[in-house]
């Protein structure tokens, strides 16, 4: 039973992370792969708040959310100074900068040890309450994410990445938008990181990082049609085949690669799967 | 004054190998506008490769391996990364090519295991430089760097082979239509750029030790590099390969003491450098202003 629930709560922020990717890549057409940099930013923050302070868990989770934001907002400034594949390759290394950051101020963050016992508050002590807890936090992103995606913000946003000048020769500002998908962005993904914290209740260097990159990535490419089934979907796909596959007798040095290679791969077939479908080509004269 | 020259003198290797795989990068970044993640990974699989082959007591057999292994994954890379230099989509390519070295790190794993390998058995053979310290790799890596960083100017700019690979990269349609074979061009700069990562791989791993994953830091301070120097301007790649190594380690060796800075802070540095030098230079620091129609 402690499994199901292991994977549920991961299903959960998967979902999560999975709709910040599919808002950043699928709508917006921008490659933020900082988001991992901002799960783990905010759970760090989390951490770092509740070992040194004794704030209350809301107020603990709001203020993580509002420093992860500033991330989110130093993000959306270097985009608009940037050229595109700058700040891809910026946002990439930037999940180095952040592991090198965190090693190296060992006083606030532990270093390579970490931070250990993390505690939840009481409503959610147990794993179960936990995993329903992690589902409502779940429905309620995918409620916001339905309405944006809905909205005019949404068509704006779908526009960013379709015709960015037919959309600030109708008035809307392309800064505007990006500011407004990174630091929304950063924020989902900060929900993600903390849930995944409050399940874990340790951290340490290695929480996030490439392996959140390729999760978050692949459900973005898998959900690229802007929609919230496709998000949950997609994450339902990422999340639960990998555990499907473990059950399977594979020697025991695949075991720990098992989760990598299938997310690669399955990123690799995808990626040029869609490759041709991901912009609107326009026609050469 | 030793201590000072001590620490040019492990920059310039370091920038060495930086250079090493941003000189790739830009080549390959000239010819289908991709950023190829995956060098790193193809690095150390050659470093692998090489080890392979030293295990089998030869050193022409670890040449070949190595070499072998380069040339495979170069070619694989050019077939999985041709398809989004036609679609113009180059930073799904770069996707695409994280996931590669991705994989090819996990099955390096699964094959070799995660623990460090070494090259060179015991302690390394250390030259004395007018009092300056350099491991006998590391002054293999300064001379083929000098040589490779010759040649790459003098190719690139004073060649119509360069002739050639610079108008590729800006006109391909016109380069088509005078009848030069761009596929082939491609094809050959994704080899070549391999080879020059698996030398890197074999130096650096000479240098240090051999681990699934030590290509990667390697690879993002090369592509630093290449956006920090301008990624049109080999010289600015140069330049920018070497002062992304020098300065972090400055910054570590000869800061107040009450700062404290390790070795570990270096990414951080080299991050924070790029974000400072791209925010007031979005082009690169060797970039000239260009008019654009």
């Amino acid at each position: 039973m402690g499994y199901l629930l292991t994977v549920l709560t991961r299903f959960f922020w998967a979902t999560v992370q999975g709709v910040a990717g599919q808002l950043s890549i699928g709508m917006a057409g921008i490659f933020l792969l900082s988001l991992s940099v901002c799960f783990s930013f905010s759970a760090y923050s989390f951490a770092i708040l509740s070992k040194n302070f004794t704030f209350s868990f809301w107020l603990t989770f709001v203020l993580s959310l509002g420093l992860t934001s500033l991330v989110g907002f130093l993000f959306s400034y270097l985009y608009t100074k940037v050229s595109k594949d700058s700040f891809t390759v910026l946002a990439l290394s930037s999940i180095l900068g952040f592991d090198a950051l965190v090693k190296s101020f060992d006083g606030l963050t532990g270093g390579v040890l970490g931070i250990s016992g993390i505690l939840r508050p009481a409503f959610i002590g147990k794993l179960s309450s936990l995993a329903v807890f992690a589902g409502i936090m779940c429905l309620l992103v995918l409620t916001m994410h339905y309405f944006v995606v809905k909205s005019s913000l949404g068509r704006k946003i779908r526009a960013f990445k379709e015709h960015p000048v037919a959309l600030e020769s109708l008035g809307t500002s392309k800064d505007s938008i990006s500011r407004f998908v990174i630091v929304w962005g950063a924020i989902i993904s900060s929900v993600a990181g903390v849930l995944e914290l409050m399940r874990l209740q340790f951290l340490d260097p290695s929480f996030g990082g490439i392996p959140n990159l390729i999760l978050f990535v692949s459900i973005a490419i898998l959900a690229l049609k802007p929609k919230v089934s496709s998000a949950v979907l997609a994450s339902m796909f990422v999340v639960f085949v990998p555990e499907i596959i473990s059950f399977l007798n594979f020697p025991s040095q695949f075991v720990g690669h098992l989760r990598s290679i299938f997310y690669c791969v399955l990123l690799i077939f995808l990626v040029r799967q869609v490759s041709g479908k991901f912009t609107i080509s326009k026609r050469e004269i | 004054m030793d201590f000072f020259l001590q620490i040019i003198a492990n920059s310039l290797v370091l920038g060495t190998q930086v250079f090493f795989l941003a000189l790739a990068l830009y080549l390959i970044k000239a010819v289908s506008k991709i950023e190829h993640v995956a060098l790193g990974a193809i690095a150390t699989a050659c470093g692998y490769g090489f080890y392979q082959g030293l295990q089998m007591g030869s050193n022409i057999m670890a040449i070949i391996i190595s070499g072998l292994v380069a040339i495979t994954l170069g070619y694989i890379s050019f077939l999985i990364l041709e398809k989004f230099y036609k679609n113009k989509e180059p930073l799904l390519g770069l996707i695409v090519s994280l996931s590669m070295g991705l994989l090819i790190e996990a099955m390096i794993a699964i094959i070799f295991k995660s623990s460090s390998k070494s090259l060179i058995e015991g302690i390394l053979p250390i030259v004395d430089f007018m009092g300056v310290k350099f491991t006998l790799p590391g002054v293999y890596t300064l001379l083929i760097g000098l040589v490779l960083a010759l040649t790459a100017f003098l190719l690139v700019n004073k060649t119509p082979i360069g002739r050639t690979l610079r108008s590729v990269s800006e006109n391909s349609s016109l380069v088509s239509s005078l009848g030069i074979n761009q596929l082939k061009i491609r094809k050959s700069v994704y080899i070549i750029s391999s080879i020059i990562a698996g030398i890197v791989g074999v130096l650096a791993a000479m240098n240090t030790s051999l681990t699934p994953n030590m290509g990667f830091n390697l690879t993002i301070t090369a592509f630093i590099a290449l956006f920090v120097g301008g990624s049109s301007d080999i010289k600015g790649t140069i330049m920018a390969s070497f002062l992304l190594t020098l300065i972090p380690e400055f910054l570590i060796n000869y800061a107040p003491s009450s700062f404290e800075f390790t070795n570990s802070y270096r990414m951080f540095f080299v991050f924070g450098l790029a974000l400072i030098i791209l925010s007031f230079k979005p082009r690169g620091i060797f970039s000239k202003n260009i008019r654009q129609s």
